[in-house]
C-alpha cells in the first residue's frame, strides 16, 4: 500500500470540498489560501526586472517613494492641520446642536409664557390704599400678588439719572401712579404726587423741580397724554427735570405680553414720540436710557450669528424706556 | 592505541538521562549495543584533563538542547568524530551567545559560518549579517570544519553537511529504535485510560514547529464523527501553546489527558503503547529524525509525520506523509478518519513499520554501522576527498574542445563540481555560462535528471550540444541563449533545484542584479546557486597592484571577433565579501563562501603574502576564485543596492 497516494488523494478530496464549500469559514480559508498563492507570486518568485511588469512596478514604488520621501513632512502636517479642522468642525457642530435644542427649548417656554394667561412679571407695586374700590382696586391687588424686584432697580436708574442731572432744589411731583414705591426709593426727597386728571385741570399751581410720569402716557390715548406732558412741562421750575418712562414697543416680549398684562395700559408710546413731543413743548432732551434689559442668560445662544443677533435685538429689546428731559434757564 | 584486531577505544559524549532531550535516550540505547562492539567510555561531561589522544575515536552527539552546549565546545578544541542530530544548530550557537547578551560572538559566528574564517569585523552600514539570522541560518560550518567526520540520520541531514563543503567522511546510520510489541489494552489500563475507541497520542517538547494546535484541531473535528475517540499528549508543555486552554476552547477537555513529561522510558512506552496513532507534525524541519516517531515505529504504532525534511526519506508504507500547507489541518483529519474507518489498516501500517525498523534500525545495526565507521575512520584517518572521482569524470569529458581555458580553470571546475549538491532524486540543474565543461559530470555522476545549459546569444533562441567522454560515451543538453543581464530567462517560476552560475558575474556590464533576481526567480524554494567568479582582493590581484599593473585578472575590452562581436571582458571583479552582500541583498543565505585557484599551475607571490602578514593584513580569503554556495530563502532585498550601484 502506498500511503503517499493514499495522502494525496485525501489531500485532493479536501481541496475539492473546500473548494466547493460557500460557508464563510471555507471561504475564508480559501481567501487565506488565494493570499498565501499570492504572496508566493509576488514575494517568492519576483517578476523578471526587464519585463514591462517589473519596470512598471518599479517605476510605481520609486515615485511612491519619493512622494513618501519628500513630501512626508507635508503629508504629515496636513493630516495634523486635517485633522485638527475636522476636529473643530465636530466641537462646533456639537455647540451648535446644543445651542439649537437651547433656543428651541426656549421658543417654546416663551411661546407657553405668551399663551399663559396671568401676569408672568408682576409690574410696578400698587398701594392698595390709593384706590379702595373698583377697578383701581383690582389692578392694585393683581399687581401686588407678587413682589417687582426689577422696579426698585428702575428706581435705582432713575435716580441715578437725576443725580448725574444735578436737579435744581424744589419740590418734587409724581404723577398718576407709584408714587409711594418712588418716593420710598427717592430718598431724601418729599415726592409730592398727583392724579393725572387732578393735574389736567389745575393749570396753574405750585413749580416743580423734577416731575415723574412714570409709566403714565401709556394709560392714556395719545391727545391726553401729549396734554399731560403739556401740563407737567409748564409746572417745571426753570432747570426743573422732568421724567417720563414707557414701555419699550420696540421689545416683542415687553410690547406683546408685559405691556397688556398691565390692565390700565391703552398703548405703548414710543419713545421717539415722547422725545418728540418734549422737544416740542421746549425741553431739552437731557438722556435716554433703556431700563430692564433682558439677562444676557435669558437671551437666545449663538448671539454670534447675524440672524440669533437679530432675532434677540428684537425680542430681547430692553423692555422700558427712560427720558430725562430739562427746562432751561431763561436766557 | 588499539592495536589490530582488539576493540576500538571510543569516548562518547553525549547528554544521558534523565537529561529532557531526545538524545539521552538515543544514547541510552545506542551505548547499550555500542558497548559489546567497542570499548567504549561514556561522558554526559567534560571531564578536567581529557585527552582525545588516548582514544582511538571520540564521538560527540550534536544537537540544539543546551545540554549539547559544553560538547560542542569541546568537539572544536579536540576535533573527533560528530553525530548531527539535527543539520542545523542554530539555536544551540544563539542560546551560547546571543541569548547569553553576547552579540559580537553571535555575529562572529555568522561571519564564520559564511567564510569559513573568523572575518574581522563586518562594515555594518552595508551588512545583512549584522541581524539575527533565520533559523535556516544552519551554523554547522565550525565544527564540521574541526571533525574528523559526520554522521547524520539521513541523507537530508548529510546533503547540508556536503553544502557546507565538508569533505571528510560521512556515514548515514538511521536512528535506532527496537521493535517491541506492548498491549495496548494492558497499556490503557496502566494509565487508567479507556480500552475501547481510538487513542491518538501527541508525544515530545510540544514546541510550535510540532503544530500540536493543528493537532487538536484535527483531533476535534474527528471525535466529532467517532465520539469515543481520546487524545493522549505526553511531553513537556511549550509556554506559546496552551494546550489546556485550547482543549477548553475546542470542547475536548473530556476527551484530552495531559500526561506530561515522561521522566521514566517504560511510563513513556506505555504511553505510547496506549495510542493507536500518533502524530508527529513538524515543520520547518531542520534535518532532524524524530525519536519519539523511532520510538513510534518500533512498538508498532501508525505515525503521522509531516512529509518534510528527513521524513521525506522514509519509506512510502511505514507511515502517512503529510504536506505542510494549508490544507494540513484538514487532511489530518480526514487522515485519521481513514484510518480508522478500518481499523485493521492501522494495525497493518504498524506492523510494516514495525518491520522495518527490525530490518533497518535495530539498535544492533545501528551501533554496527557507528562501529563499522568509527573503525574506518580511525584506521584510515586521512582519506582522499569526498567524491574525489569528479576530477577524473571532468577530465574524461573535456577531451576536446578549448583545452588551454580547461587547463587554466580545471581546478576551479572540480571546486565547482565538488560544491554542487548531487540529486537526491529528479532533480534539475540550470549552468549559466554553460560550455559543456561540466555540464556531462552534471548528469553522469551528479544525477541531475534534467540539465539545461545558457550562454550569451540571441535571446528566443536555443540549440543541442553534445559531448563524447573519453570512453565513447555520449551526452547532450539544450543551450538557452540570451543575455543573463537583461532578457527575462526563458524559464518559469521554480524550475530548477540547483543553478551553477560560473565565472558570469565579471562580464555583466550594467545590471548584475537583474541575473541574481532571475536565478531567485527560477529556482525552487529552497534552492541551491553556486557561483565563482573572481576575486579582486587575492594575493595575485595585491602583487599586480604592487607591481604597477592593473589588478584584474581580464581585460575590460575585447577585440571584435568577425561579424563585429566583442566577447565580454570584465567589467567588475569583487570581494568576496561583496559576494556575500550581492547574495544577502538578492535573497539567498550565503551557505558557504571560500577562495581558491583555477589552476595548480597558477602563479604564486609568497612575498607578496609574507610582506602582506608581516603588516598585519587580513591573509583570509586571498585565492584567485571566489566559490559562494547559497540557498534561495528570503525576498529579494534590494534592487539596486547602493554598495553596487550607488546611493
Amino acid at each position: 500500500m502506498n500511503l503517499r497516494e493514499v495522502v494525496g488523494g485525501i489531500r485532493l478530496r479536501v481541496i475539492e470540498e473546500n473548494t466547493g464549500n460557500s460557508t464563510a469559514s471555507m471561504e475564508l480559508r480559501a481567501a487565506c489560501e488565494e493570499m498565501q498563492n499570492l504572496g508566493v507570486a509576488v514575494g517568492r518568485m519576483p517578476p523578471s526586472p526587464n519585463t514591462t511588469r517589473a519596470r512598471f512596478g518599479a517605476y510605481l514604488v520609486r515615485i511612491v517613494q519619493r512622494m513618501l520621501f519628500w513630501y512626508t513632512p507635508q503629508i504629515v502636517r496636513f493630516n495634523a492641520a486635517a485633522s485638527s479642522f475636522a476636529e473643530q468642525v465636530c466641537l462646533t457642530s456639537a455647540e451648535h446642536l446644543t445651542a439649537i435644542q437651547e433656543m428651541n427649548a426656549k421658543l417654546m417656554d416663551l411661546s407657553g409664557k405668551v399663551n399663559r394667561e396671568g401676569p408672568a412679571h408682576p409690574a410696578a407695586c400698587i398701594e392698595p390704599d390709593v384706590c379702595t374700590t373698583g377697578f383701581d382696586r383690582f389692578v392694585a391687588d393683581l399687581r401686588n400678588r407678587s413682589d417687582s424686584p426689577d422696579r426698585q432697580l428702575v428706581f435705582r436708574e432713575l435716580n441715578q439719572m437725576l443725580d448725574l442731572a444735578a436737579p435744581v432744589s424744589g419740590p418734587w411731583l409724581d404723577v398718576d401712579g407709584e408714587s409711594g414705591a418712588w418716593t420710598k426709593s427717592a430718598s431724601g426727597h418729599k415726592i409730592a404726587g398727583m392724579d393725572a386728571n387732578a393735574l389736567l385741570s389745575e393749570e396753574s399751581g405750585p413749580m416743580f423741580a423734577v416731575i415723574t410720569a412714570l409709566r403714565v402716557l401709556e394709560r392714556h390715548p395719545m391727545v391726553r397724554s401729549f396734554e399731560l406732558l403739556r401740563v407737567c412741562a409748564s409746572r417745571l421750575a426753570p432747570g426743573g427735570l422732568l421724567i417720563v418712562t414707557g414701555a419699550e414697543p420696540a421689545s416683542i416680549l415687553a410690547g406683546a405680553k408685559e405691556f397688556w398684562e398691565d390692565p390700565r395700559s391703552v398703548r405703548p408710546v414710543p419713545p421717539s414720540i415722547v422725545v418728540a413731543m418734549l422737544e416740542y413743548l421746549g425741553l431739552r432732551i437731557v438722556e435716554k436710557r433703556n431700563l430692564r434689559a433682558w439677562p444676557d442668560e435669558e437671551q437666545l445662544p449663538l448671539a454670534a450669528l447675524d440672524p440669533v443677533r437679530e432675532l434677540n435685538a428684537r425680542l430681547f429689546a430692553p423692555r422700558e424706556y427712560a427720558i430725562l428731559a430739562r427746562r432751561e434757564f431763561p436766557q | 592505541m588499539t592495536g589490530a584486531g582488539s576493540l576500538l577505544r571510543v569516548a562518547l559524549f553525549t547528554p544521558l538521562p534523565p537529561a529532557r532531550t531526545g538524545t539521552a535516550d538515543y544514547a541510552a540505547s545506542l551505548i547499550e549495543e555500542l558497548n559489546k562492539l567497542v570499548k567504549l567510555d561514556v561522558f554526559s561531561s567534560v571531564p578536567a584533563g581529557f585527552t582525545a589522544t588516548r582514544y582511538d575515536a571520540v564521538v560527540y552527539q550534536i544537537a540544539n538542547n543546551p545540554w549539547h552546549a559544553a560538547i560542542y565546545r569541546l568537539a572544536l578544541q579536540q576535533p573527533g568524530i560528530v553525530t548531527l542530530h539535527d543539520a542545523n544548530l542554530h539555536d544551540l550557537i544563539r542560546g551560547m551567545t546571543l541569548d547569553r547578551g553576547d552579540e559580537p560572538a553571535y555575529l562572529k559566528e555568522v561571519m564564520y559560518e559564511i567564510f569559513g574564517q573568523d572575518a574581522p569585523e563586518p562594515e555594518k552600514r552595508h551588512s545583512p549579517a549584522t541581524v539575527l539570522q533565520p533559523r535556516t541560518f544552519t551554523m554547522l560550518r565550525r565544527v564540521l570544519n574541526t571533525s574528523s567526520a559526520c554522521i547524520t540520520h539521513s541523507h537530508h541531514a548529510e546533503r547540508e553537511v556536503y553544502l557546507k563543503g565538508f569533505v571528510g567522511p560521512t556515514a548515514v546510520i538511521p536512528h535506532g529504535a527496537t521493535p517491541r510489541n506492548l498491549s495496548a489494552i494492558e497499556c490503557r489500563k496502566s494509565l487508567s485510560l479507556q480500552t475501547e475507541g481510538p487513542v491518538i497520542g501527541l508525544f515530545g517538547y510540544q514546541r510550535p514547529d510540532k503544530w500540536a494546535i493543528s493537532c487538536m484541531r484535527a483531533f476535534a473535528e474527528f471525535a466529532r464523527s467517532i465520539p469515543g475517540a481520546a487524545l493522549l499528549i505526553a511531553g513537556e508543555a511549550h509556554p506559546e501553546v496552551q494546550i489546556d486552554a485550547l482543549s477548553r476552547q475546542l470542547k475536548i477537555e473530556d476527551k484530552v489527558r495531559i500526561a506530561g513529561f515522561q521522566d521514566n522510558l517504560a511510563c513513556l512506552d506505555a504511553c505510547m503503547g496506549a495510542c493507536d496513532v500518533v502524530l508527529n507534525l513538524r515543520h520547518p524541519a531542520f534535518g532532524e529524525t524524530s525519536g519519539t516517531m523511532m520510538r513510534a515505529f518500533g512498538l508498532g504504532r501508525t505515525v503521522i509525520v509531516s512529509d518534510t525534511g528527513a521524513c521525506r526519506e522514509l519509506p512510502d508504507d511505514i507511515c502517512l506523509k503529510i504536506p505542510p500547507d494549508i490544507h494540513e489541518e484538514a487532511v489530518l483529519r480526514e487522515c485519521l478518519k481513514w484510518l480508522f474507518d478500518d481499523p485493521a489498516r492501522t494495525r497493518e501500517i504498524g506492523m510494516r513499520a514495525q518491520e522495518w525498523v527490525a530490518a533497518q534500525c535495530s539498535w544492533p545495526r545501528a551501533a554496527q554501522m557507528y562501529k563499522d565507521f568509527i573503525e574506518s575512520v580511525a584506521r584510515a584517518p586521512i582519506r582522499a576527498p569526498r567524491r574525489a572521482g569528479l576530477a577524473e569524470n571532468l577530465d574524461k569529458w573535456n577531451i576536446a574542445g578549448a583545452r588551454d581555458y580547461f587547463n587554466g580553470h580545471r581546478e576551479r571546475l572540480v571546486r565547482t563540481l565538488q560544491l554542487i549538491p548531487p540529486a537526491t532524486g529528479a532533480e534539475s540543474i540550470l549552468e549559466i555560462g554553460c560550455y559543456m565543461q561540466i555540464t556531462p559530470v552534471l548528469a553522469k555522476s551528479l544525477e541531475y535528471s534534467r540539465v539545461r545549459g545558457c550562454h550569451l546569444g540571441k535571446a528566443g533562441t536555443s540549440h543541442q550540444s553534445s559531448a563524447m567522454s573519453s570512453d565513447g560515451e555520449t551526452f547532450e543538453c539544450t543551450i538557452d541563449l540570451f543575455d543573463a543581464e537583461t532578457d527575462p530567462f526563458p524559464y518559469p517560476d521554480l524550475s530548477f533545484s540547483t543553478v551553477v552560475c560560473g565565472e558570469v558575474l565579471e562580464h555583466l556590464e550594467h545590471d548584475p542584479v537583474h541575473m541574481m533576481m532571475e536565478i531567485h526567480r527560477i529556482l525552487k524554494p529552497e534552492g541551491i546557486l553556486v557561483l565563482t567568479t573572481p576575486n579582486i582582493v587575492s594575493q595575485r590581484a595585491v602583487a599586480n597592484v604592487l607591481k604597477g599593473t592593473h589588478p584584474a585578472s581580464f581585460n575590460r575590452y575585447t577585440r571584435p571577433q568577425p561579424g563585429g562581436i566583442h566577447p565580454p571582458g570584465h567589467s567588475r571583479e569583487c570581494t568576496p565579501d561583496e559576494i556575500r552582500l550581492l547574495l544577502s541583498d538578492c535573497g539567498f543565505i550565503p551557505l558557504r563562501i571560500e577562495t581558491g585557484s583555477y589552476s595548480a599551475a597558477a602563479e604564486s607571490h609568497p612575498a607578496i603574502g609574507r610582506m602582506m602578514e608581516r603588516s598585519g593584513f587580513p591573509m583570509e580569503l586571498r585565492g584567485d576564485c571566489i566559490y559562494a554556495v547559497a540557498r534561495k530563502e528570503t525576498l529579494p532585498r534590494k534592487r539596486f543596492p547602493g554598495w553596487l550601484y550607488g546611493e
